[in-house]
């Protein structure tokens, strides 16, 4: 088998589609694919996204934020399946290529953009003469956030001072100087609010998917079941978004259908299905909430930048553990696998919101002065050298 | 004619088609029997008034529930119904590999015991690895809750099983008779069993062993205790294991089996001295404060084989003995042994039976039935 099959059937292994997508794999690299024409463009700019249909979201995240920078960009793929949906997301011009070795015909191009730890990176990293810069896809505590790999890019743009120390806190030595504390443009929409919440809350279920690279644990979707039920009980309505990645293992499928018909059976107005994973944007559903539950998802330090209380859930360590470990947890509560919800639970307290405005600015660069895209913009026009 | 109704019947199971109902299905040991901590829950359900319709899943139609419950028999058309159908089912093992949740069940998973040997994933040697692994974490993804008995079985759990619901650690609800009253139970327990006050009673529960096969091909009966040396005014109780309930047991004359006895709890209260081996009763005789002695002639390879949580020879509430002649002295010196593991005692019920107060139940359908 080789290498790349493996990978992409390693994370099915685990669980029942194993067969399903191993045929689907199978069929295709089989399929006939485009010829490869090579990389013809006089862009100044480009990001090069490699990965499954399921991990879009990733690059989904960017395209908006590429569009502000107000040129023409492109976007270079190498799995021909995403061709078509990236067709309908953005304007630039999408470029298949089944080997990266074209990509220095284009003598325009400066700056080269990517947005996860793709093993197809290092294809295109290698060629000399542009600016590589890994954006990743968000900003978590979890392994992706300190992966050794990152450190082959010319830069890496961060969100904050926060994720340059997490690579040092977790023995991943990088030279200082290839971090640009970048904030995050993504949180644009994202009200702030230091309002006190309503009796009755709106409650975001946020867990991250099951994977994980060093097969830790970090989700917390199997308690979303009973934190739903906990919530009916207090009164309380409950937006349920697991991680588009649970959908597709059919263990944490059955969890996030569990919750669906708890919340159905219910009958009162909470948001989960379609109505809160894909007719609302995160920055939505952030803004509809009062109070967010998740884990080492990478939504929490977007939800940090509103500055509304949350709850972190820490899957196999003690909450003073998990504590010391992310200080992003310092700014809320820690819930084990033992605690159930309670309102007292839910309530903000005013130390809480102290740590939560001293720690914004931590993990977002910039979150106290001016808009969350300004320093990203800054970033890219000095690189394109404008 | 037989096979073909059978499928038939398990062809009509139809997990998640229509409307849940409100009703509880309690199943212990499969259906074995109708005991262990599902009883104590069902009993806390009846006291605190609740409307659910509640259900036993036996596997005779001879075996009695409580009164009031309804009786449905694994396998037949009616469980496949209550087991696809209940709102809430509460067991305390595996249910059968055909199983699967409805959305919107609440699944209740009990357990049956503080772990001394492997279990789950940490199971590093074991024949029935692989598919027992394999099942067992597609079941425990179907768990909404887990009870845990104490802090000590917290932290295994949720590793072994690969469980991520929510926890309970409330202590076991099958212990909460230990503790709360039921003083006559001893006599009453004793007199159906023909034994008088005076007698020493030494229950005698010894666990299964994974390469002891019987002809069948089942789990054979162990007994390793030699009761006809024993002086008068000792009577010993055997219990045999639920995984060998199949196997001859071919016992002493003198030795009452009390395999079937429904509920093991009573047995506890009725007897004086437990003997065990590696059996997880030992942490629930505990609670009773009596003493134990643990009869262990193959504890090197047991150890070796199945591999322990700690170092049970060193933190053992009672003497470790290797053959049936020790245990008769043993029996003789009960005194003194209670003195010499007095604090080894304390030590282990400080670590295992903390929580265990007598409202271990009531905390759990506070929980999960929020009653």
């Amino acid at each position: 088998m080789s290498s790349s099959l493996k990978k992409i059937l390693a994370p099915a292994a685990s669980g029942f589609d194993f067969v399903a997508r191993a045929s689907s794999a199978i069929a295709r690299r089989l399929r006939p694919t485009a010829k490869d024409v090579g990389y013809s463009s006089n862009v100044r700019f480009a990001v090069l996204f490699d990965g499954s249909v399921a991990a879009l979201y990733q690059l989904k995240l960017w395209l908006p934020i590429f569009e502000t920078v107000g040129e023409e960009f492109d976007v270079i793929l190498r799995n021909p399946d995403l061709v078509e949906p990236i067709k309908k997301l953005t304007k630039a011009k999408v470029h298949l290529l089944k080997k990266f070795e074209s990509i220095p015909n284009n003598k325009n191009l400066k700056l080269l953009f990517y947005v996860n730890n793709s093993p197809y990176n290092s294809d295109a990293v290698k060629y000399p003469g542009i600016i590589h810069v890994q954006l990743l896809h968000g900003d978590s505590e979890k392994t992706a956030s300190f992966n050794p790999v990152t450190g082959m890019f010319t830069k890496i743009w961060v969100s904050g001072q926060a994720a340059v120390d997490r690579y040092e806190r977790n023995g991943v030595m990088i030279h200082p100087s290839k971090f640009e504390l970048v904030g995050r443009p993504q949180l644009r929409g994202i009200k702030a609010s230091t309002a006190k919440s309503p009796k009755r809350k709106t409650v975001l279920i946020a867990p991250t998917w099951g994977g994980s690279a060093d097969g830790e644990v970090y989700t917390s979707l199997g308690l979303a079941p009973s934190y739903a039920r906990e919530l009916i009980r207090l009164g309380h309505r409950v937006v349920f978004r697991p991680h588009p990645f649970s959908h597709r293992d059919p263990s944490d499928r059955s969890v996030i259908e569990q919750v669906w018909a708890l919340l159905k059976e219910d009958g009162n107005d909470h948001l989960y299905g379609p109505a809160s994973e894909s007719q609302l944007t995160v920055t939505e559903c952030i803004n509809l909430c009062d109070v967010m539950i998740s884990d080492l998802s990478g939504i929490v330090s977007d939800w940090l930048y509103s500055l509304k209380p949350y709850l972190l859930v820490s899957m196999d360590e003690s909450a003073a553990a998990f504590k010391k470990r992310y200080p992003i947890a310092e700014g809320g509560l820690v819930l084990t696998q033992k605690d159930a919800l309670t309102e007292e639970l839910l309530t903000d307290t005013p130390d809480l919101a102290a740590k939560r405005k001293k720690i914004r600015s931590y993990y977002i660069a910039g979150a106290d002065a001016g808009k969350p895209g300004d320093l990203f913009a800054k970033a890219t026009k000095a690189a394109l050298g404008k | 004619m037989a096979l073909v109704e059978k499928v038939t019947r398990r062809l009509g199971y139809r997990p998640g088609a229509g409307k849940l109902a409100d009703q509880v299905l309690f199943v212990s040991f499969g259906g074995k029997q109708v005991s262990d901590s599902p009883l104590d829950i069902y009993r806390e359900l009846v006291a605190s008034g609740s409307n659910l319709k509640l259900i036993w899943a036996v596997r005779s139609e001879e075996q009695n529930i409580p009164v009031g419950a309804t009786k449905v028999v694994v396998g037949t058309s009616e469980w496949f119904t209550a087991l696809a159908k209940s709102k809430y089912l509460v067991s305390n093992n595996n249910l059968p590999m055909y199983f699967r949740k409805s959305p919107g069940q609440i699944y209740l998973q009990t357990w049956h015991g503080t772990p001394l040997k492997k279990i789950g994933t940490d199971i590093k040697k074991n024949l029935l690895t692989p598919l027992y692994n394999l099942a067992m974490k597609r079941e425990a993804g179907f768990w909404d809750y887990l009870i845990s008995p104490n802090e000590f079985s917290s932290e295994i759990f949720p590793r072994a099983f690969e469980f991520r619901g929510r926890l309970l650690e409330t202590g076991y609800p099958r212990n909460d008779r230990l503790t709360s009253g039921h003083a006559s139970t001893r006599e009453t327990v004793r007199e159906q069993l023909g034994v008088s006050n005076k007698e020493t009673v030494v229950l005698y529960a010894p666990t299964w062993r994974d390469d002891a096969i019987d002809e069948k091909g089942g789990w054979a009966t162990v007994n390793k205790l030699e009761a006809t040396s024993f002086p008068k005014g000792i009577r010993i109780l055997y219990r045999g294991h639920t995984n060998t309930l199949g196997s001859e047991r071919n016992l002493d004359s003198q030795v009452i089996d009390v395999t079937t006895y429904p509920d093991v709890t009573d047995l506890y209260l009725a007897a004086d001295v437990l003997v065990t081996d590696y059996s997880s009763v030992m942490f629930d005789f505990s609670v009773t404060g009596k003493p134990m002695l643990f009869l262990c002639p193959d504890l090197d390879n047991y150890e070796g084989t199945r591999g322990f949580y700690f170092d049970f020879a060193k933190s053992a509430p009672g003497p470790i003995l290797k053959s049936s002649k020790e245990v008769a002295v043993a029996l003789q010196n009960l005194d003194k042994i209670s003195r010499d593991y007095r604090e080894k005692y304390t030590n282990w019920r400080s670590k295992f039976n903390r929580l265990e107060d007598g409202k271990a139940a009531s905390r759990v359908v506070a929980a999960v039935f929020h009653a």
